[in-house]
């Protein structure tokens, strides 16, 4: 076995990012390097351009990734600002305006109580809209370049190099390129072969090398890019959402002929995501209608909700054509016409539905006892005109209620009957489903009346911006990996022969050296390649000799 | 299906055992900071494997008492933490071999899963807004994310500690894009510095799906992919955070001194996403919520 010679350097490097295409360690070709070389020269003049000239251009400043830092950083603060004040539209106007006292005014001055909507978050967001743009195309080349170009290097380049072992083998070299290639294949690199001129080549030691480049995860270079991109198509989604989306609220009550349907001119809410006078969207025409609402609850722990369910109906402008019916639930939206309509909420109406001595009554919410609202029934003369006070209690709505029941009191209009100073009144609880008797009255509680909210949306923007979501993930994933390069040459261990039809590439012994670079992660990248030498080491000392 | 299991084998009994044996790992890992012996490095680790897969069945019997993927409150969501923290930990410390820094990283779990089990354990039915695949996707990446920059911020700080204790004669470790070197000794300042990279690089990415999953789920469930909820907003400001260290390392050439400092404020600005908006109760994301 032949003695391996491996050099292997180990200096720092100062940063190769600058040049993004050609690493300051990577061997290039002459013809590559002149092409540098005379991009530089083209740098120095333009530099010397721009010391001559008063104004520094302004795009150049918009593009430099000092900008994105402090925009990120910037936009940050702005974040947490928004997090960490009260914002309108989340807290009410009034609590804010308690809780800063002469402090408001400056303060919402300088927006900070509608952050994401004020003037200065909305410039942070324009500039860094443009310093992507002009930033992201500004790598776009140089990363296009990195990800695509096969470069060949030959020895001399090679061993010139920072990162780059050398070892001999007895096997031809044109065996050990073979060899060297399976190799690299084997641990993920894709290779290409450059094809020798052997007629050239007999007397030239540094041209008959045999030169070869691999590279792995060269696509990963594209990473960054395609992730601006999709920030960009994002930030352009959200500006086409503001200016032709809107947003409702609606609340039904199934039942009731009124308000069990609406149109979209009549609704609760409906507002645009921008100005009124600057919006270019469109209302709908066509019209809800809800047919039924209900709660269901766990059966192992009834004061949580399972689910709502609104059976909810799509009808044409004039109410006549029914155009979709779905049963909208939380997590399943009824999608129509590119508005989404979503469960929201629900609460009490204020009807109760009850029996009076098996006697079906709507008892209607109209008054008030001790601050709590409650339902008055006047029995009329089913009992000496008293009355009944029902204080209804709802789950999810009240505290610490598991279940939605009524307090029921008997009232003779002058005091509660049977009442004793310093006790509670008489009076039965009356759980949903169940009956009491107090009095001699029997008092059955069906069911309170509910109505459901709903929240309705058109946001046109959402397939860009989903499409923005996908390529956000493609290129910030692309960006995790590490493009790896490297360039092999081979050369025959021989002199330069005496018979001018000898070939060189046939005779046994070659010496291969390996140089490789990479843009991320070195300490990986080194220990790879220490694999690989060992590899290629034990591949080429093989005892599969031609003689 | 229903597993039936052997009566001493519960939620409470794994979830001990992983405690017990975490507790193993960690004097094992104390002791190979000051050992270089390979029996005491190999059995620390394997230790910690065994530790994970507790944890994991601990996990894996609520459950399926629970009859849904336990990944719904504080302590179910710590609980993953730690377990995707010792993972990536475990693969980390095979490739690079973190002799020195490894107990902090088992330390820092431990104190996870402890703070856990203080926190409300009882199983709840789902609130209804849960009950959605989203959750076991948006969920885990998340917290893998979480995970990624918890072994980021302890690797900084293994960088800043070796930094400050360095002797002058020691080489400084490479600038965060330079080239790197040989020197890959348990605690050269260049690993903890590449290391650091490495974690931040996979948890950036995950950071971002993670949000993106959960704008698509929050589109189906609130009718908005973004409502500027304390917890998105707090989100995007860790991912703000990372995005500036990942943009200052590749292409501004900061010394790793800066870059581990800016990990550290990444890291409290993640711990502030993950606690502090839950302690605040406010918002969409009021699941989590601490005691």
């Amino acid at each position: 076995m032949n003695g391996v010679v491996a050099a292997v350097s180990s200096h720092f490097d100062s940063n190769t990012m600058g040049n993004p295409l050609f690493s300051a360690t990577s061997p290039v070709p002459p013809s590559a390097s002149s092409t540098t070389e005379g991009s530089r020269d083209k740098k120095a003049l333009k530099a010397t351009c721009q010391a001559s000239k008063p104004k520094p251009s302004l795009l150049a400043v918009f593009k430099t990734i000092q900008l994105a830092i402090v925009l990120l950083s910037l936009l940050a603060i702005g974040v947490m600002v928004g997090v960490f004040m009260p914002q309108e539209g989340l807290v009410e106007l009034s609590q804010i305006k308690a809780q800063f006292g002469q402090w408001y005014r400056p303060l919402r001055a300088m927006g900070l109580f509608s952050v994401y909507s004020s003037p200065w978050f909305i410039a942070l967001e324009v500039l860094f809209f443009f310093n992507l743009l002009f930033g992201s195309f500004m790598w776009l080349r140089p990363a296009w370049f990195a990800a695509t170009r096969v470069v060949y290097s030959g020895p001399e380049h090679i061993t010139a190099d920072k990162h780059h072992f050398v070892m001999e083998s007895p096997l031809p070299a044109s065996e050990a390129q073979a060899i060297a290639v399976n190799t690299l294949k084997k641990h993920g690199f894709w290779t290409h072969i450059e094809t020798p001129d052997l007629k050239v080549s007999s007397n030239n030691p540094i041209k008959t090398a045999l030169r070869a480049y691999g590279h792995q995860w060269s696509i990963s270079r594209l990473g960054p890019v395609v992730a601006h991109v999709g920030i960009l198509l994002l930030l352009i989604g959200s500006l086409m959402g503001a200016f032709t989306g809107f947003k409702a609220q609606q609340l039904m009550v199934p039942g009731d002929p009124v308000q069990s349907k609406a149109s979209f001119n009549g609704l609760d809410t409906f507002t645009p995501n921008v100005n009124a006078s600057v919006w270019l969207g469109s209302r709908p025409d066509w019209q809800l209608k809800l047919h039924r609402f209900d709660i269901e609850f766990y059966k192992t722990d009834p004061t949580t909700p399972k689910q709502y369910e609104s059976d909810l109906e799509i009808l044409s402008a004039d109410g006549k054509q029914s155009l979709a019916r779905q049963v909208v639930s939380v997590n399943h939206p009824l999608s129509y016409d590119g508005v989404m309509l979503y469960q929201a909420s629900f609460a009490p109406t204020g009807k109760l539905f009850i029996s009076v001595n098996g006697k079906p009554v709507v008892a209607q919410v109209n008054s008030q006892f001790n601050n709590r609202p409650i339902a008055m029934v006047p029995l009329g003369n089913i009992n000496n005109n008293r009355s009944l006070f029902v204080f209804p209690f709802f789950v999810q709505k009240d505290p610490g209620v598991t279940k939605n029941s009524l307090r029921v009191f008997v009232h003779d209009g002058k005091g509660f009957v049977g009442a004793k100073k310093g006790k509670m009144p008489p009076n039965i609880m009356v759980g949903q489903g169940e009956f009491g008797n107090i009095n001699g009255i029997t008092v059955g509680y069906q069911k309170p009346e509910l109505a459901t909210g709903f929240q309705i949306k058109k946001a046109p923007e959402t397939g860009l911006v989903y499409l923005a979501f996908l390529i956000i993930s493609v290129g910030t994933a692309l960006c995790f990996f590490a493009q790896r390069r490297l360039w092999v040459a081979i050369e025959p261990l021989s002199e330069a022969p005496h018979d001018p039809l000898y070939d060189p590439l046939l005779k046994t012994g070659a010496c291969l050296s390996l140089s490789y670079t990479t843009n991320k992660a070195w300490i990986g990248c080194h220990q790879d390649m220490q694999r690989l030498k060992t590899e290629l080491e034990k591949n080429l000392s093989t005892e599969k000799k031609i003689s | 299906m229903t597993l039936v299991l052997p009566a001493y084998i519960t939620e409470t009994t794994t979830l001990h055992t992983g405690i017990v044996l975490l507790i193993a790992s960690l004097a094992l890992y104390v002791v190979r900071s000051l050992s270089p012996k390979n029996w005491i490095h190999h059995t620390g680790w394997g230790l910690l494997l065994l530790a994970i897969v507790a944890l994991a069945s601990s996990i894996a019997i609520r459950s399926q008492t629970a009859t849904y993927f336990a990944l719904s409150n504080m302590y179910e969501s710590l609980m993953m933490l730690a377990m995707l923290l010792f993972t990536a930990f475990l693969v980390l410390d095979r490739r690079f071999n973190l002799r020195y820094a490894g107990w902090a990283v088992v330390i820092l779990g431990l104190g996870t899963v402890a703070f856990a089990t203080t926190l409300p354990m009882e199983i709840k039915p789902l609130q209804a807004a849960l009950q959605s695949y989203w959750r076991s996707i948006h969920v885990p990446i998340i917290i893998g994310s979480y995970a990624m920059f918890s072994l980021a911020f302890v690797s900084s700080l293994a960088y800043l500690v070796t930094n400050a204790f360095r002797s002058p004669a020691t080489p400084l470790a490479s600038g965060g894009s330079g080239t790197g070197s040989f020197n890959t000794a348990p605690d050269s300042l260049s690993l903890y510095d590449e290391v650091t990279y490495r974690c931040v690089a996979l948890g950036f990415p995950l950071l971002a799906i993670g949000i993106i999953l959960g704008g698509l789920w929050a589109n189906e469930a609130w009718g908005n992919y973004w409502s500027w909820d304390p917890k998105e907003s707090m989100s995007l400001v860790t991912l703000l955070a990372y995005g500036a260290y990942l943009h200052l390392r590749v292409n501004d050439n900061k010394s790793p001194k800066i870059l581990a400092w800016v990990s550290v404020i990444g890291f409290a600005i993640m711990l502030l996403t993950y606690f502090g908006v839950n302690i605040m109760g406010v918002g969409l994301h009021s699941y989590g919520k601490i005691g």
